[in-house]
């Protein structure tokens, strides 16, 4: 009797686990992670309503590199925002983008337009998990406007690294790669204005391309 | 006639405008040196391309004598930290190795050992000893023979005495008849023990430990004060809390007081910054900044514990800046020809002492000075083939803006240019904040004296080694201020009668390149041309830079300018918003691999001046980072510079 009793209890309990382990934010997290492929510019799709192409340029390495975001809403943001609280509000709004296996060029995505924060790099190493926290930084942030070309940067996660810490950045290289992005421009689906897409005011291209304008 | 001509410009050339850039920049191999206890010899350090060479040289008749390479100590990647003499026949030899480890994980692939070189009566290399227990040599002990102090951390961390004698020679294999390291490591021959993991012990001028940095627990790095048995806390650090944008200052020397510590700060990106703490009182100076490579470790004068001088990674190799002294500004106009000199090291007799001298026109180099027989023996020098050829002269002068005295420095050929005076380049330092021009030996300038032009160069608002006012002057005077005083100079200069007025152009890297270009943009009637070298083009994208720490954000924010809230002020102060304005050429070299001003900024002026079919130059180096240490890149690029301005004066 006391050992059927028993097996009741531990059902109980493992009821309970189990119910607790789903509703936990972790839990939630884990499961809301909308992935987002980077594409080659042959195989990157037509933009619908509301979205733009966001272009990167990866230099990654490492067994199973990826990067986790957040979309902080439509509006642009001003630079030095306090993202925190937004982080909070729209934690369910999250995004990762695969790096496993990707050689070093342009890729695109598609994505809804708004600001995004990059909040997380994660490089692991073998049995080494290692996850840069870069929730907060406006460097680690970029805006996308529909039916545009946004550039965000060129992505970079070096090989050699260390126990405790990774060389990672995400560079705005606009001008040194404006011939390469262009000629890709011209690949596209459709023709669409190229756009700098970083998370701060960065006038450089509307200014090149009013000098150019008033040049012709 | 053409022969003539030829023949002519070629005398002209190599009479006028001294070495070529080849001949002028080739490698610097000499690290550093030290004194034989009996202050005949000195062992010298000196870096090949690919490998390290010691060899030992007799004071008297500078005549040398190979000791040991570095790729005899290691088959794979290695390099020789520093030397050290045991007594007259056993050199120390501390070496970092680069070994397998795991792939692409760099803290497993670093080693330190310690080789004892063992001499002969005829100091010829008799065998090289090995120290395999991992640790640190703390102290060789000059006044005991075959005696050296070697720490060893872990739970408990300790120094021991070794014997040199004891140790087994390098690859030896152990048996068990041999034991480790001779057995040495025993109770026996403690020294000093503390609890907890010893990451840096100070020793007094009678080898006694006076104070240690450890780490009491994983988290919780402590500095202690040794006297006797007793150990008192000086300093708590806990390196778990989130200190981001904190500074993170722990001793690294001992200074000229009890509690008083020569500091760096590790939360820098790199540690570029010397400090001296009272950790008694909790007062912090900023004695020192350099404006690129990382600091290792301090050189410390033997007499009066006096920072003299900074051990500095550059481009992978080991090497020495010794500081110079504090810049006093002066109102006249005075031809300096001042001497830096400082004593190193002194022989177990105090008759021999180890000193370094440079000079404006002088590149560093070591003398040995005998009492015994009073007579210097320059035993090593920095750029060897520069020694006793250049002649320049050199005026340190200053202008008054605003109520702020202004210090430069004028490095004037030796020839005076006839009736018209010398062309001039303004080149103004980079940095901007803390670094200065010092009023001895620089490479660059030299080169261009030798080449026939007059240099300035211009302790601008916000440049060290002056006061703190002029330090704090700078302040969020990036694109204004500072360019005042570096043109206030320019037409100071411009009225001397040896300088060609009609004939200026502003060369500078980094903040002195894009302060080369903006000078050049506002005044064109005065700078004919202007180089920049790793520029900075655009202010707004240097402040939003990849890979910039939420310190370093505070610090620009601070310093320079809010590229959120000052965003349209600094576009007003960037190049390359002023593209349209530049009526002079300009030309533009930047290194590929520059991780402080990245490529981008020449990118972005040359698009721009393309854009406006203005003049430039353009030059990218594929490999070639911020700094010019190496010596292929040094050549071409100051070959071009000259060129360049030679054509636009």
């Amino acid at each position: 009797m006391a050992r059927r009793h028993s097996t009741r209890d531990w059902w109980h309990c493992s009821l309970a686990l189990i119910f607790l382990c789903l509703l936990s934010p972790h839990a939630v997290f884990a499961q809301s992670f909308i992935p987002l492929e980077l594409r080659q510019v042959q195989n990157v799709g037509t933009l619908k309503s509301n979205e733009g192409y966001l272009l990167v340029k990866l230099d990654v390495a490492g067994p199973a590199p990826s990067i986790e975001l957040v979309r902080l809403g439509e509006a642009g943001l001003p630079p030095d925002a306090d993202v925190s609280r937004q982080l909070q509000l729209q934690s369910q709004r999250r995004y990762k983008i695969d790096l496993k296996n990707k050689a070093k060029g342009f890729y695109l995505t598609i994505v809804k337009k708004g600001t995004y924060q990059i909040t997380t790099i994660n490089a692991p190493f073998f049995g080494l998990p290692y996850r840069v926290n870069t929730q907060n930084r406006r460097i680690w942030r970029f805006s996308i406007e529909e039916d545009s070309l946004n550039y965000i940067g060129n992505f970079h996660l070096a090989a050699e690294r260390q126990t405790q810490s990774v060389d990672t950045r995400l560079i705005n290289r606009i001008a040194s790669e404006l011939t390469a992005i262009l000629k890709l421009k011209d690949q596209l689906p459709e023709r669409l204005p190229l756009r700098g897409g970083p998370g701060y005011r960065d006038d450089f291209l509307t200014t090149l391309e009013a000098a150019t304008r008033s040049t012709q | 006639m053409k022969i003539v001509l030829w023949l002519s410009s070629l005398l002209f050339s190599s009479q006028l405008f001294g070495m070529n850039a080849d001949t002028y920049f080739q490698s610097n191999s000499l690290v550093s040196l030290r004194l034989h206890p009996a202050g005949s010899f000195v062992a010298k350090l000196e870096a090949e391309k690919e490998s390290q060479a010691i060899s030992l040289c007799e004071v008297a008749t500078s005549r040398c004598h190979p000791l040991i390479d570095s790729e005899e100590l290691s088959t794979g990647e290695g390099v020789i930290h520093g030397l050290h003499w045991i007594d007259d026949y056993h050199l120390a030899v501390e070496f970092g190795e680069v070994k397998k480890g795991i792939k692409d994980l760099l803290d497993t692939r670093f080693s330190r050992k310690l080789y004892i070189l063992s001499l002969d009566t005829r100091y010829r290399l008799r065998e090289v000893k090995t120290l395999r227990t991992g640790g640190v040599l703390i102290d060789p002990l000059l006044e005991e023979k075959d005696n050296l102090l070697y720490s060893k951390s872990g739970t408990t961390s300790k120094i021991y005495r070794l014997k040199v004698s004891g140790l087994a020679a390098q690859g030896a294999g152990l048996s068990k008849l041999t034991r480790l390291d001779g057995g040495q490591f025993v109770p026996r021959n403690e020294v000093a023990s503390v609890e907890g993991y010893a990451v840096r012990w100070f020793m007094d001028d009678s080898n006694q430990a006076t104070a240690v940095l450890r780490y009491r627990d994983k988290n919780i790095l402590v500095l202690d004060q040794i006297a006797g048995q007793e150990q008192r806390q000086l300093h708590e650090w806990e390196t778990d809390q989130d200190t981001t944008g904190a500074p993170f200052i722990v001793p690294v020397a001992q200074a000229d007081a009890e509690g008083v510590f020569y500091a760096l700060d590790f939360a820098e990106e790199e540690e570029r910054s010397v400090y001296r703490v009272d950790y008694t009182s909790g007062e912090t100076r900023l004695l020192y900044e350099i404006e690129s490579f990382k600091i290792l470790d301090l050189v410390i004068s033997p007499q009066g514990k006096r920072l003299i001088g900074v051990k500095v990674l550059k481009d992978g190799k080991i090497d020495y800046e010794y500081l110079a002294q504090k810049m006093s500004p002066d109102t006249a106009h005075n031809t300096r020809d001042e001497l830096l000199e400082f004593v190193l090291e002194r022989s177990r007799q105090k008759m021999h002492y180890l000193l370094y001298r440079e000079r404006h026109n002088q590149p560093g180099h070591f003398v040995v000075a005998d009492l015994t027989t009073n007579r210097r023996h320059t035993v090593g020098s920095f750029y060897p083939h520069l020694r006793n050829t250049l002649n320049s002269r050199q005026v340190e002068g200053s202008v008054n803006v605003q109520g702020l005295t202004i210090p430069y420095l004028l490095t004037l050929p030796a020839h005076n240019g006839g009736a018209e005076g010398r062309p001039l380049i303004v080149m103004p330092h980079g940095g901007p904040i803390g670094v200065f021009d010092s009023r001895y030996f620089d490479l660059h300038a030299q080169y261009f004296a030798q080449q026939g032009f007059a240099v300035l160069r211009v302790n601008f608002r916000g440049s060290g080694g002056y006061s703190p006012e002029l330090k704090a002057a700078g302040k969020r005077e990036f694109g204004e201020m500072m360019l005042t005083d570096i043109h206030s100079a320019v037409l100071d200069v411009a009225q001397r009668r040896d300088i060609n007025a009609q004939q200026i152009c502003a060369v500078g890297f980094s903040y002195g390149g894009y302060a080369a270009t903006m000078l050049t943009i506002k005044h064109p009637a005065i700078y004919r041309c202007a180089v920049t070298v790793a520029g900075v083009s655009d202010i707004n994208l240097m402040l939003n830079a990849a890979g910039r720490t939420v310190r370093q954000d505070t610090w620009g924010r601070d310093n320079i300018g809010d590229s959120h809230h000052d965003y349209d002020v600094l576009k007003s102060q960037s190049p390359v918003y002023l593209a349209q304005q530049l009526q002079r050429p300009i030309f533009i070299a930047h290194g590929e691999a520059d991780r402080i001003v990245d490529i981008e900024h020449a990118y972005r002026l040359g698009l721009m001046l393309q854009t406006y079919k203005k003049p430039f130059q353009w030059k990218v180096y594929p490999d070639w980072g911020h700094s010019l240490v190496d010596e292929d890149v040094s050549a071409d690029l100051f070959d071009r510079i000259v060129t360049f301005v030679r054509r636009h004066i």
